[in-house]
């Protein structure tokens, strides 16, 4: 038990990072690499001042899907959501904000705000697991598809009952700033508590999620602005 | 399908796997939002046509030759070999797509899923899998341009005959269908139907306009089987006449793909700048009614009218004010 989570929040991780530096690393050669697009986007062309703004806009607000599926805009905009409250709530876990942040962080309300960002998060998946499962979905979906939403909902559930278990544990911190300097989690510090098989469990998954990453369509959280780009052109 | 042919379509999808094509194919989620954009999907209702489905059958297939993912673990991508079986299904998948682009604007990462498309249709052009009539008028307006001295005479006597209807239409005794005039302003590029050279043509004489008409049509049926070599030699005819004749503008018919493909594509495939504008009739309808070398009797439509934008003039080709203008000139009642 011991060597399998040292090696999990040791070696598997580290490799994990290693794979997915090296992974976008050639995703980023192979386009350079690639003949040069020839881009025609639509009309009616912004001016230059404006193009900006709208690529942005784009992006973050997804206006099209706003205009035909409302609903599903608001499940997406839940999902980006709560994976930001995570980016944020982790940094927390490395080190201390500054200013409103940290009270921000540190509040109960703040607490509620993770716990209300996870659900959403949460259901979210769940909802596009539902269409991906569902006509006409099912037809474009392949296993990969699937695979990257059950991992994703697996560290987002598993980091949310670590959260509510061991939060106020002064451990988890402790370990992630551990792990971050190269000397892993020592299993006998877990011993006694939900960490104990929960934070192995969470990093397993989100080490696969980062060797995934380069090789999936979760690039398109680099690739967006260039696709988006292209429209605007 | 032989292994000569494989390795031949192999190399086609490589060379057409520009960085854009790259970027689409790793982009794309088949989130599937696209299907509520297609209108042929929100009609037919068939999962077939789905543009994230008509663009997979080209993904699962290069995945399989070109990624390493696919390669080894093709259950994971849904990644195929290239055979026939997966071709008829690319064939259905291409030619059910109307090439709008709508699905573009609703995409939350805008790919351009046409130009996926585009490409399917080019692999199976060079298959021969093409739909037989549309591959023979594109052969036959290459063929046109070649041997368009055989053609001219016909072409000749056939607006002779057209001119005494379009004398009595516009009143006009010296009213005439002028063709290869050298120093024109204008060359104008019918669809070479009565119609689309009968109306023009009045409209031309009523403004005074120093014109010719092209003696090619301005469809590019090589463009609609993805072949951008022979959508290319089509477009040329035009864009060789227009550079003999010294024209300053060239005027398409209404036709949204000719004017796509002159304006904004044919420059891109031949490497060359036009050395002439290229405009729509509906821009040059705008200009005259504005400059008042024609005129119309206003408040004709009093009944509410609206406009729909055609894709390839509108979404596509940047045409949007002109007609709005025009039909307001003419409407009471005229709404978005």
């Amino acid at each position: 038990m011991n060597i399998t989570v040292n090696m999990i929040s040791g070696a598997v991780f580290y490799l994990s990072l290693v794979i997915l530096v090296i992974g976008l690393a050639i995703k980023v050669i192979t386009l350079y690499k690639a003949d040069p697009s020839l881009s025609s986007g639509v009309y009616p062309k912004p001016p230059q001042c404006k193009r900006i703004y709208l690529i942005a806009r784009d992006i973050f607000t997804c206006p099209g899907l706003w205009e035909i599926h409302p609903f599903l805009w608001l499940v997406v905009m839940f999902f980006h959501l709560a994976l930001f409250g995570i980016i944020i709530g982790h940094l927390h876990l490395i080190g201390r904000f500054p200013g409103i942040l940290e009270i921000l962080m540190t509040s109960s309300a703040a607490d509620a705000l993770v716990l209300t960002l996870g659900l959403l998060g949460t259901g979210a998946i769940l909802v596009f697991l539902f269409r991906r499962m569902t006509d006409p979905l099912r037809y474009t979906s392949h296993f990969r598809d699937y695979l990257l939403l059950l991992l994703i909902l697996g560290a987002f559930v598993s980091g949310e009952v670590l959260r509510i278990n061991s939060v106020s544990l002064a451990f988890i911190p402790e370990s992630v700033r551990n792990i971050l300097a190269l000397q892993p989690v020592s299993p006998e510090i877990l011993k006694g508590s939900a960490a104990s098989w929960l934070l192995p469990l969470h990093l397993l998954l989100v080490s696969f999620l980062l060797i995934y990453l380069p090789f999936s369509n979760l690039v398109h959280m680099f690739s967006s602005l260039l696709t988006n780009r292209l429209k605007r052109v | 399908m032989d292994c000569l042919e494989q390795n031949g379509l192999l190399k086609l999808l490589q060379r057409k796997s520009s960085r854009q094509f790259r970027y689409y194919l790793d982009t794309c989620s088949r989130c599937g939002m696209c299907s509520d954009a297609c209108h042929v999907y929100r009609t037919q209702g068939d999962y077939k046509n789905v543009p994230a489905y008509r663009v997979d059958v080209l993904r699962r297939i290069f995945k399989r030759y070109f990624s390493w993912g696919g390669r080894l673990f093709s259950f994971l991508f849904g990644a195929v070999d290239l055979d026939d079986h997966i071709l008829e299904q690319m064939y259905e998948a291409a030619y059910t797509c109307t090439g709008c682009r709508r699905c573009m604007v609703f995409c939350p990462f805008g790919i351009d899923l046409t130009s996926l498309i585009n490409i399917e249709k080019a692999l199976l052009a060079f298959t021969g899998s093409i739909p037989e009539d549309l591959d023979m008028l594109t052969d036959i307006a290459i063929e046109k341009g070649t041997v368009m001295e055989l053609y001219r005479t016909v072409v000749q006597e056939q607006m002779s005959k057209l001119e005494p209807e379009l004398q009595r239409l516009t009143n006009m005794p010296e009213a005439n269908i002028p063709l290869r005039v050298s120093g024109a302003r204008i060359l104008y590029v019918s669809l070479g139907s009565k119609d689309s050279i009968l109306i023009p043509a009045a409209i031309l004489n009523l403004a005074g306009a120093c014109w010719s008409l092209s003696e090619f049509e301005a469809s590019n049926f090589g463009y609609f089987i993805g072949d951008t070599d022979r959508a290319r030699q089509i477009a040329e005819r035009i864009v060789n006449e227009a550079k003999e004749l010294g024209v300053e503008e060239v005027v398409i018919i209404e036709c949204g793909h000719a004017y796509r493909i002159m304006k904004h594509l044919q420059e891109t495939w031949s490497g060359q700048q036009h050395p002439f504008k290229v405009k729509s009739v509906l821009e040059l309808w705008s200009q005259y009614l504005q400059e008042g070398r024609i005129g119309l009797k206003r408040n004709r439509l009093s009944s509410p009218i609206t406009y729909h934008d055609p894709c390839q003039l509108g979404r596509n080709g940047g045409i949007f004010e002109e007609p709005r203008w025009i039909i307001r000139q003419i409407a009471n009642d005229f709404g978005k």
